[in-house]
């Protein structure tokens, strides 16, 4: 609501105010001094051609004169105030009104704006799901080819014991890098598919330990790497998509085996660290992870090395972790050093997932 | 010796796949697209059909439509799609099972195995299992109450099929986690409460009276073939 009708109106009483003033100042002193001279000529019956006693001229000097000027003065200051006050209301008025064009014009762009902005908005989703329907489309037209290419690799080395040495050396090195193509094709549809929002999340119960073992019968079969399993008893399912979970705990323990030096073991645990929440975490003996790459870790496209000598890998697997345990209602965080060693300080990836819940009494 | 078809536009692939299911003993015909699927499929009689969802001018689902017209022959699909409205829609044609590009050799292999010995053990029942107005459809691992289908995760799926497959028999819990999660865990048998707790959330249409699923108090859990 405006104050300006508010300042208006006490502007135009002071105004009428300094006017009745202005006639005020001077007719009220002249009245006082006719008075009060008249009172004393009255008071004293002074006759016409009397001469004036020096008392009554002093008393007339004092009542007829300066009273009535010190009333003046006393007006003068009030109508000088007065005058100041209106001034300022003027310059407030004023103020007022600039600052309500002001507003208006500040308004107008604001909206102006916010106008150019959903339309911004609008552009950049329409961008942006051009770009999933993009990757989409490119990775299933991948997925045909690499079918192709995966089997005649398998039907190859279904014969590799009659080839020689090189060629079955090649044929490996060739089947390891399809499948890393395909692990990374199936990354990006996973992605594609949460930020899409056609994530189709199937929650149910899920015993940890066989969740675990599988996971390490799957990625850890061909390297050989040794585990150490540290598993609280009697730990309750957790409430999680079985699938989805496993996926999770397999992509850090392919990171843990990438990035672990040769011989040692990778350290897989799960306990109950809350009432009502389960943490299941993987140490390795790697190299560690510095404060300021931790807090970006799970960032799209971050990874843990980088340059030559760094593991193969594009940096996406943990953030799909991210993703996958936020559409469980899990989190995914990470500790290192993992252990006192200074030379392996290694990292200790964790999830943290909800116990699946159920009355006591049934 | 089975007779198997393969039906997809890709050549290649159609070669190698066809390569490597004769050595695993089949007998292989193959066929380069929809049309000639169906007349490879009149001409020879196969016992199961392995064929691609994308192909040109007759899609895997308009083949697969066409097939079923006439015939129960086991069908295995191949796609790149993985949406679950595509596998849904897959499996609500008839599809008998659904594998995703890329897969392994060795992978559809073992489909094709399962699908095959399946019908040889049950051809009745073609792989269900009933009670009420409870279906378990085995080759497409899909549970459907009233018809609405219930989502149950793959280790629900089997402790309800390990339940239901000894209908009327009271189950330990040390013999339910046998079956579920392999005799490794026989002494790991707090799972199955909480399991069988959430099994009945989405199976039991009244959670007091149960009808399917039954604890008998100190020795186990039995099913109720009859739904009551």
């Amino acid at each position: 609501m405006s104050a300006a009708p508010l300042v208006e109106s006490v502007s135009a009483a002071l105004t009428k105010a300094r006017r009745i003033l202005a006639v005020v100042q001077w007719a009220l002193p002249v009245s006082l001094s006719a008075l009060s001279t008249g009172y004393e000529f009255t008071e004293h019956q002074i006759m016409r051609g009397q001469p004036l006693s020096p008392n009554l001229s002093m008393e007339i000097l004092l009542f007829g004169l300066i009273g009535p000027s010190v009333v003046a003065a006393v007006i003068f200051y009030i109508r000088q105030l007065l005058v100041a006050q209106a001034r300022t209301q003027a310059e407030l008025v004023e103020m007022n009104r600039q600052l309500e064009e002001k507003v208006l014009s500040r308004t107008e762009a604001l909206e102006q704006r916010n106008r150019d902005l959903a339309s911004a908005n609008a552009e950049l989703l329409k961008l942006d799901q051009l770009k999933s329907e993009f990757v989409a489309l490119v990775s299933h037209e991948l997925r045909a080819p690499l079918t192709t290419l995966n089997g005649a690799l398998e039907l190859a080395l279904q014969a590799e014991n009659a080839m020689p040495g090189n060629a079955r050396n090649t044929l490996h090195i060739m089947a390891a890098e399809s499948k890393r193509l395909t692990d990374f094709i199936q990354t990006i549809l996973d992605l594609s598919r949460i930020e899409a929002g056609k994530l189709t999340i199937n929650p149910g119960p899920v015993a940890v330990r066989p969740l675990l073992q599988q996971a390490v019968d799957v990625v850890l079969a061909q390297s050989g790497r040794q585990i150490e399993w540290a598993i609280c008893g009697d730990l309750p399912p957790v409430w999680a998509d079985e699938l989805l979970l496993e996926q999770v705990v397999r992509n850090l323990l392919r990171n843990a085996d990438k990035y672990s030096p040769p011989g040692r073991p990778i350290t897989l645990s799960a306990c109950q660290v809350e009432a009502d929440k389960i943490r299941i975490s993987v140490r390795d003996h790697g190299p560690g992870i510095s404060l300021e790459l931790r807090e970006r870790l799970f960032e799209r496209f971050v990874r843990g090395l980088n340059g030559e000598n760094a593991p193969p890998g594009w940096g996406l697997g943990l953030f799909l972790g991210r993703k996958l345990m936020e559409a469980q209602n899990g989190t995914i965080g990470v500790e290192s050093p993992a252990w006192p060693a200074r030379d392996a300080p290694g990292a200790d990836f964790f999830v943290l997932t909800p116990i699946a819940d159920m009355p006591e009494d049934v | 010796m089975a007779v198997l078809l393969l039906i997809d536009d890709d050549r290649g692939l159609l070669q190698l796949l066809a390569e490597f299911l004769t050595r695993q003993g089949y007998a292989m015909h193959t066929a380069d697209g929809g049309r000639e699927g169906l007349r490879a499929f009149y001409t020879h009689h196969p016992d199961l059909i392995v064929m691609d969802v994308s192909m040109p001018e007759k899609d895997g689902w308009e083949t697969l439509k066409a097939i079923r017209d006439m015939s129960n022959v086991p069908v295995i699909m191949l796609t790149a799609r993985t949406d679950e409205a595509d596998v849904l829609h897959g499996f609500s044609l008839g599809a008998d099972d659904y594998v995703n590009k890329p897969f392994s050799f060795a992978q559809l292999l073992a489909r094709i195995n399962a699908v095959l010995n399946r019908l040889g053990q049950s051809p009745s029942d073609e792989g269900k299992l009933c009670a009420g107005a409870l279906e378990v459809n085995l080759s497409q691992r899909r549970v459907t109450l009233n018809g609405a289908v219930v989502a149950l995760t793959p280790t629900e799926f089997k402790l309800l099929v390990a339940l239901m497959q000894r209908a009327g028999e009271v189950l330990t819990p040390e013999e339910l986690v046998r079956d579920v999660w392999g005799p490794q865990y026989a002494n790991e048998i707090g799972y199955v409460r909480r399991y069988i707790w959430h099994l009945r959330q989405k199976l039991e249409p009244d959670l007091e009276h149960p009808q399917y699923i039954h604890n008998d108090r100190g020795f186990g859990y039995r099913f109720s073939a009859s739904g009551e």
